[in-house]
């Protein structure tokens, strides 16, 4: 209400302004700022209310263009492609499944080499998928 | 009333976060260039996209996120598939792409014509969304 108000306020003394045709009086800029400040202030909160009350596709879309993308990891994995191929050879050699007789060791070595085949061009996170390995299929 | 503003105000911030997005990439490569970890210099451009890999959040006349390649040597079409697989590997950055209105990967030699372009929509694990 006071928002309401206030901007009702600023716009009379907007046209009244106009009206005695004074455009150097103080007041009207005063009024016309007020009245942008309100209107942002205004568009800010029923703009986040909105975003709020999302659901489904509009949400998950409007998540993913928030998402922040570090650029240099995105060239990083690029530069080192070569270099990750060799690093997944070596750990599928080491890895994979068929390695493991054990039930329980290959049902866990099936959901690693799923996710080492899945980023065989990255390599942070084949280096993370390493540790992964070494730290629970190397419990024989 | 408001919904226009928002419509208006939404448009103008995804032009925004496109730009932000291109600048981020193409400033990464030149310093991965410059510093000599990269061989080659990555360019990333806006293109028309094809018409084909449509989805409904398209920008229209500029669906195609275009890398190229500024090499003085054409590259094989194992590299550019390797470029392709891992931009198509990283799940967010394909949601990024596709919600502010990219429909096509294309990976581009600097020497001869040839390149390579994948449907964005089909990667990233989207499922059933933009079907």
């Amino acid at each position: 209400m006071l928002f309401l108000q206030a901007t009702v306020d600023s716009l009379n003394t907007i046209s009244n302004t106009m009206s005695n045709n004074n455009h150097s009086n103080f007041w009207f800029y005063i009024a016309a700022v007020e009245l942008v400040i309100i209107g942002s202030v205004l568009f800010y909160y029923s703009r986040k209310k909105r975003k709020e009350q999302l659901t489904g596709n509009e949400k998950f879309f409007e998540d993913s263009k928030n998402n922040d993308i570090d650029m240099d990891e995105v060239l990083f994995d690029i530069n080192n492609s070569g270099e990750a191929r060799k690093f997944f050879k070596q750990l599928s050699k080491k890895y994979h499944p068929d390695k493991f007789l054990d039930p329980a060791m290959n049902a866990k070595a099936i959901i690693i080499y799923q996710e080492m085949t899945k980023n065989k061009l990255n390599l942070k996170n084949l280096k993370e998928l390493e540790k992964k390995a070494k730290a629970e299929l190397s419990k024989v | 009333m408001w919904r226009n503003f928002y419509e208006i105000y939404d448009w103008f911030g995804d032009m925004v976060e496109r730009r932000k997005l291109v600048l981020n990439f193409n400033r990464s490569a030149k310093n991965a260039f410059i510093v000599g970890a990269s061989p080659t210099l990555l360019k990333v451009s806006i293109s028309r996209g094809y018409s084909n890999f449509r989805h409904p959040f398209s920008k229209w006349m500029a669906g195609g996120f275009r890398i190229k390649a500024l090499s003085g040597v054409s590259l094989s079409q194992g590299e550019i598939k390797d470029i392709g697989s891992i931009i198509l590997s990283n799940d967010e950055l394909v949601r990024k792409l596709v919600s502010l209105g990219w429909d096509t990967l294309e990976v581009h030699d600097n020497v001869s014509s040839k390149g390579l372009h994948w449907e964005l929509r089909k990667h990233g694990n989207i499922g059933g969304y933009l079907s």
